[in-house]
């Protein structure tokens, strides 16, 4: 069961990228971003960015916060627990 | 030292004979930790003199740092040493954006490049394989086309590329490579030499890990520099509108210094200006703002889009504050289409935007001084202000057509050709175009930007300007001086300047950007903070001293180079003669000039301070070994170009 919900604003999104070194990290304790369950696209001829979590993502729920939301800095990724913390 | 934070191998590509050589990366990392040192070194101690940049023997070394690729914000920054086509010394370029990561996540943390290939090729670098694959295809596209037809080619979509345009096909001097479409390694021509080796692009994919030797310790260090970041002060300036906030075409108050005319004056009135600031960009043109990799703490980059009138359309990132200069005020254009378009088109091209925009203004003083007329220049009115004839020739300087031949040769060289005198207003040191704000009003800044061992610019010991102004106390540690690049002052300036040469070498030996380092923001990333990044990243400590010793060494293997292939002594150490003999006109900073007799006694400072010889410049014998150089000593005494 996914804990909390994740959502992705778009706009402020600047295709850093941060969010996949951090969810391959806390899935390999190592850096790259094959491992990561969250995929992000951009668009270089339009400016069009695309966040995707894949099947595999769990909302981070064993951690004590979603890896992918502490890395982002630009409020694209928010997170809040629903139903008391689930 | 293992293989923590390294991916732990460099390949070394003979493009004339195909040849593929792998190595352990420790063996290069005894002299420093990656990154410009790697490359510096590798260059000095590979490339002779008599090798020209654009002969096969020519290096050109992508290398990335220990912090590279990791959780350390803004770790993404490559460095691309090369021997460079327009001052004949060092070329030393660094960009951000996706590609050095992903290089590293395919196994490597360097590529050496030599040789010439027999037609266009491109490599294709993939979880530690590489194939070199035929680009006949590709010769002729624009970077945007060729990463695309790359992409699709092999089906992958992830692919990030590093490439040249046309620009760098025609040897235009000032090409530069563009990595990931919108990011230029600008610099020093290394796009040139990449053209010269009929390498049209490097291709990576990357699927492979690095490895912190303790990863909760990494993990929790790089999120304190983030937070480091997100509360400094002037980061903020850059997280909010980028370089552009900052300073861009008069700043925020429309005071801030600016290049205008080819350098005639350093103000442009805010009637002008703030056609070009960010926040009417913003408005109207912003899709949305950039990052490179891991970089969400600042994210600086803007994507821009004109949608409408003669130069639309027209769509890119990468847009800084040096672009407002190079195509508005120093053109005396105040239409944001034409510069928007224009940084794009070089983009695409893979023209240095600096470059491109100080030769354009000095062929648009010659024209208004009558030193050029319209026949000569490919019939165009280069009239100030006129963005038409400036698109034209900028099209002419890529393909090198007519006039565009001369100035794709860069200032010096073209004033050479042109002769009559207009050498005397080519804003230029060693022969690197400048397009640089405020050298006038602040003489720190100016220093850094003269003695740069890339040629000229400030990317080395340029400090910022007005340091550390709201932590007096910081400068006042570091440098023995609190009022450090206040305009006017060219006392105790030296110290700040060498302080920052070896700093920022550190930051490029580690793959960090400037803008998250104390060259913004005296609260942002430190020594100690690299320090720590290191040793919970590989076990390994290296003390702030160590690092900045380093640093040092770097910076003197870099200079090294440049008197070696170039010769460059204390005559060439001084700024363009215009900003020396003509004072500012107009505005705040009326008046600001470089005072040949001061700019002498900051030289004298500064070599003392360095260990080098006052006379001439060069470097000393006893300075060298002082610092463990006596590998280079030795070869600069081969070549007589070293002082007893
Ligand atoms: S970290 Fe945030 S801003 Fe960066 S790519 Fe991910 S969602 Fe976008
Ligand atoms: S919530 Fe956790 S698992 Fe899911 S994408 Fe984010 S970091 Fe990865
Ligand atoms: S601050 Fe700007 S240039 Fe530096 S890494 Fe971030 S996006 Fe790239």
């Amino acid at each position: 069961m996914k804990r909390g919900l994740i959502e992705v604003k778009l706009d402020y999104c600047t295709a850093c990228r941060s969010c996949e070194l951090a969810c391959h990290f806390r899935n390999t304790s190592s850096f790259g971003t094959s491992h990561s369950f969250i995929d992000v696209n951009l668009n270089k001829a339009t400016g069009e960015v695309q966040v995707d979590f894949l099947e595999a993502c769990d909302n981070c729920r064993e951690e004590p916060f979603p890896f992918c939301y502490d890395a982002c800095c630009t409020g694209a990724i928010t997170w809040k627990l629903v139903n008391g913390g689930k | 030292m293992g293989n923590n934070l390294y991916a732990g191998k460099v390949m070394r590509i003979n493009l004339s004979n195909r040849s593929v050589r792998i190595e352990p990366t420790a063996k290069y990392l005894e002299d420093s930790l990656g990154g410009r040192g790697l490359g510096s070194w590798i260059l000095f101690r590979e490339v002779e003199p008599n090798v020209g940049s654009f002969d096969p023997e020519n290096l050109i070394i992508f290398s990335a740092g220990p912090l590279l690729g990791t959780l350390a914000p803004t770790a993404c920054r490559l460095s691309i040493t090369t021997k460079n086509p327009l001052t004949g010394g060092l070329c030393s370029s660094n960009v951000g954006g996706h590609f050095g990561p992903e290089l590293k996540f395919a196994g490597f943390d360097a590529l050496i490049i030599s040789g010439r290939a027999d037609y266009p090729v491109y490599l294709l670098i993939e979880d530690g394989e590489i194939k070199i694959k035929e680009a006949k295809h590709l010769w002729g596209l624009t970077v945007g086309e060729t990463e695309d037809e790359i992409c699709s080619q092999n089906s992958d979509y992830k692919i990030r590329t590093s490439c040249i345009g046309p620009a760098g096909e025609n040897l235009v001097r000032g090409a530069c490579i563009m990595v990931d479409r919108g990011r230029a390694a600008g610099r020093g021509g290394a796009g040139a030499v990449m053209g010269s080796k009929n390498l049209k692009a490097i291709a990576t994919r990357g699927r492979l890990s690095i490895k912190p030797f303790d990863p909760q310790g990494f993990f929790y260090r790089a999120k304190q520099c983030r937070e480091k970041i997100l509360e400094a002060e002037i980061i903020k300036i850059y997280r909010e509108g980028g370089s552009m906030r900052f300073g861009g075409a008069g700043g925020p108050d429309g005071n801030f210094p600016q290049a205008v005319k080819n350098y005639d004056d350093e103000y442009w009135p805010i009637s002008k200006s703030r056609k070009i600031y960010e926040k009417t960009l913003k408005e109207k043109f912003e899709v949305r703002r950039l990052g490179c990799f891991n970089c969400s703490s600042i994210s600086c980059s803007h994507f821009y889009k004109v949608s409408d009138g003669p130069f639309s359309p027209s769509a890119g990132e990468g847009f800084q504050i040096n672009t407002a200069r190079a195509f508005g005020s120093n053109l005396d254009i105040e239409d944001p289409n034409f510069v928007i378009a224009a940084h794009n088109f070089c983009s695409e091209m893979g023209l240095d935007v600096d470059m491109a925009g100080a030769c354009l203004a000095w062929a648009f003083e010659a024209f208004s001084r009558g030193d050029l007329t319209f026949d000569e220049v490919n019939n165009l009115d280069l009239s100030w202000g006129k963005s038409h004839s400036a698109m034209e020739l900028l099209k002419d300087m890529v393909s090198r057509k007519g006039f565009g031949d001369v100035l794709a040769e860069g200032v010096k060289r073209a004033s050479e050709i042109v002769g009559k005198g207009t050498i005397d207003y080519a804003i230029q040191v060693k022969g690197a175009d400048l397009n640089e704000a405020s050298m006038r009003p602040f003489k720190a800044w100016s220093l850094g930007i003269v003695l740069s061992t890339h040629g000229g610019g400030h990317l080395d010991g340029s400090p910022p300007i007005g340091a550390f102004k709201k932590h007096p106390e910081v400068a006042k540690d570091l440098f023995g001086e609190p009022m450090v690049n206040f305009r006017g002052r060219y006392e105790n300036q030296v110290k700040a300047v060498i302080w920052f040469e070896k700093y920022k070498a550190v930051i490029d030996i580690m793959g960090l950007c400037y803008f998250a380092s104390m060259w913004l923001d005296a609260k942002a990333i430190s020594l100690k903070d690299l320090s720590d990044l290191f040793e919970a990243g590989t076990g390994e400590f290296y003390s702030e001293k160590d690092l900045m010793s380093m640093g040092e060494r770097v910076h003197n293997v870099q200079k090294a180079f440049n008197t070696i292939h170039a010769g460059f002594t204390r005559e060439d150490d001084f700024p363009p003669k215009k900003l020396m003999t003509k004072p500012a006109q107009t505005g705040p900073f009326k008046g600001d000039v470089l005072d040949k007799k001061q700019w002498n006694k900051m030289l004298d400072e500064y070599y003392e301070e360095k260990g080098w010889d006052r006379k001439t410049g060069l470097q000393t014998e006893e300075g060298l070994k002082k610092i463990g150089l006596g590998e280079v000593a030795n070869k600069l005494k081969k070549f007589n170009k070293i002082i007893n």
